[in-house]
């Protein structure tokens, strides 16, 4: 399959810190990668100097063999996205922010309109974007990255600060984006089911360093299934898993989760936990979901992901 | 790049803030009328414009010889600090940039829109002044300080020429305005550096051992507006200060080319 970007030893440094170290990855044409890691891997900073924002200290983006330094400009005419929250002039209307946009790269006119209907904001283009809600600017910040038709989508936290019917809008508009016009798609979000349902690979960064980049069902090792339990009273249900030897990890909200060995058997273990005194409210096992995959992955390389 | 000014005169004419320096500008005028209606009598105002007061065109030159050095400079900084800076504090210069529209013909069309609103604010100014004056004095020839009395086409040229030097030094704030502001995230230090080069300049001339210093900053020469009303003009004070305004013009643009500071 065809490269359509490369990023070759990128580093970004800001004054003595890095925030991003001798990264390396390719994207296959028409291919959707997510972006996943702690605040502050260096995600954001990443986007930023593939959309043109920020220079990379080191290193190369090449876009279609095409390097986006030193003239980023002419690189990013097939390229759309937005890094950080969208951001408009509030005292202009949807419709004005995007025929600035368009006038200022000499795109068509009629463009406007089709991008406005294609992300369902043509009831809305007279308003003013300062009375938007977070969700329509996120859904304008698409439009104005599809006016220029870009082969390259780059979009940083889509979803990010959406309400959970928000969220599933914009799922489908990024679905609808990956059949309609099947552009490569890079984007980063902290809501792996997201990345999961909507990306092929996955680009896993902490504290600046690429870990993994590659299919997502490739990420983590081993493939098998998961168990989940929820257990009462949880302190003493997690030492006596451990005393079983098993890896476990609480999930927060009274669940137990760990990656099942099938040398062990499921029901004897649930015996084990009743007799010692541990009420067991649900269990379940099945595929080890990409969320457990990545912890386990960052966990294995002493990654806090908080 | 006039697409970009276009936009950029868009975009500060749905802001209030633009109409209202330009009012406070139209009202500030109206009130040089009343104030040089107040104290005409006054021998120090007489001594300083003339023996025949009362003359509307006196109020737009008062107006400007005092507005020049401080009032205009001042609304000439704040509307170029904010240019860029104003626009990476909302966040809109990154969705410019990521549309890939060079920040140079973003950086030339705020820099057209800083000279066209420098030379409008100094119009704002002259045109009420000159108007309030007109129908509160009238128009007649008088003598100016010199002596020589001058009628009502040589007050409008006298009128023109202080207005287009005034003009000529508020491109010059606007330009190193916009430097700052290029180079600031945020609008408010981009305002406080802007305004405080201004102040800062002639306080380092007021130092003593400093003072041979004050030829070579181009707000010594603001006040050079006022030696227009010599007639004939005494073209060479003049002809200096356009120098130094070209000198610093050319400076202010070399940094901008040599920084690029328009990404991270």
């Amino acid at each position: 399959m065809a490269v359509a970007v490369e990023a070759e030893k990128l580093t970004k440094q800001y004054h003595d810190k890095s925030a991003l170290e001798d990264v390396s990855f390719t994207v296959p044409r028409g291919s959707a990668l997510g972006l996943v890691g702690p605040n502050g891997a260096g995600k954001s900073t990443l986007l930023r100097m593939m959309l043109g924002v920020s220079r990379p200290t080191s290193g190369r983006i090449l876009y279609d063999g095409q390097p986006l330094w030193p003239d980023p400009d002419r690189a990013m005419d097939a390229v759309g996205g937005f890094v950080d929250a969208p951001q408009f002039y509030p005292y202009f209307t949807a419709r004005e922010n995007l025929a600035m946009l368009a006038e200022l790269r000499r795109l068509k006119p009629g463009r406007v309109d089709e991008v406005l209907r294609y992300v369902h904001l043509e009831q809305e283009d007279h308003r003013k974007v300062g009375g938007f809600s977070h969700g329509m600017r996120q859904r304008l910040g698409i439009a104005a990255a599809l006016l220029k038709q870009p082969g390259l989508l780059i979009l940083d936290e889509p979803q990010d600060g959406l309400d959970p019917a928000r969220l599933e809008e914009m799922r489908r508009l990024i679905l609808r984006i990956r059949q309609d016009l099947a552009p490569t798609i890079i984007m980063s979000s902290h809501v792996l089911q997201d990345i999961e349902r909507l990306c092929d690979r996955i680009a896993v960064f902490d504290r600046g360093r690429l870990l993994y980049c590659g299919p997502t069902g490739g990420l983590g090792t081993p493939q098998g299934d998961e168990v989940i339990w929820e257990l009462r009273p949880i302190e003493l249900a997690l030492s006596h898993l451990t005393s079983l030897g098993l890896e476990v990890r609480a999930m927060g909200d009274g669940r137990v989760a760990t990656f099942w060995d099938d040398s062990l058997e499921l029901g004897s273990v649930n015996v084990s936990l009743i007799k010692a005194g541990i009420t067991i409210r649900t269990v379940m096992r099945g595929s080890a979901s990409l969320e457990s995959r990545l912890l386990r992955y960052l966990e294995d390389d002493h990654v806090d992901m908080r | 790049m006039w697409t970009c000014v276009k936009w950029e005169w868009r975009r500060q004419f749905r802001q209030a803030r633009f109409w209202g320096s330009l009012a406070a500008l139209a009202v500030l005028g109206v009130l040089f009328a009343y104030g040089y209606g107040q104290m005409r009598g006054q021998a120090d105002i007489q001594a300083i414009l003339g023996r025949a007061v009362g003359n509307g065109f006196f109020v737009p030159i008062l107006a400007l010889i005092l507005c020049t050095g401080v009032i205009l400079p001042f609304f000439a900084s704040v509307a170029g600090a904010d240019l860029v800076s104003g626009e990476r504090q909302l966040g809109t210069w990154n969705i410019l940039l990521t549309q890939g529209i060079s920040p140079w013909r973003l950086y030339l069309g705020k820099w057209w829109f800083g000279v066209g609103y420098s030379v409008l604010a100094v119009l704002v100014l002259a045109v009420s002044s000159l108007a309030s004056g007109i129908a509160w004095f009238g128009i007649h020839a008088a003598a100016i300080p010199s002596g020589v009395v001058v009628g009502p086409m040589g007050f409008v040229d006298i009128v023109a020429l202080m207005v287009g030097y005034a003009a000529a030094g508020q491109i010059v704030v606007v330009t190193m305005s916009l430097l700052v502001s290029a180079f600031s995230r945020l609008t408010v230090s981009a305002i406080v550096v802007a305004v405080g080069i201004l102040v800062f300049l002639p306080m380092l001339g007021d130092i003593p051992f400093l003072a041979a210093t004050q030829r070579f900053f181009f707000t010594s020469y603001f006040s050079r507006v006022g030696d227009v009303l010599g007639y004939p003009v005494d073209w060479m004070p003049l002809v200096r200060g356009l120098e130094v305004y070209a000198l610093y013009m050319v400076m202010f643009w070399a940094a901008i080319l040599w920084f690029q500071p328009f990404r991270d």
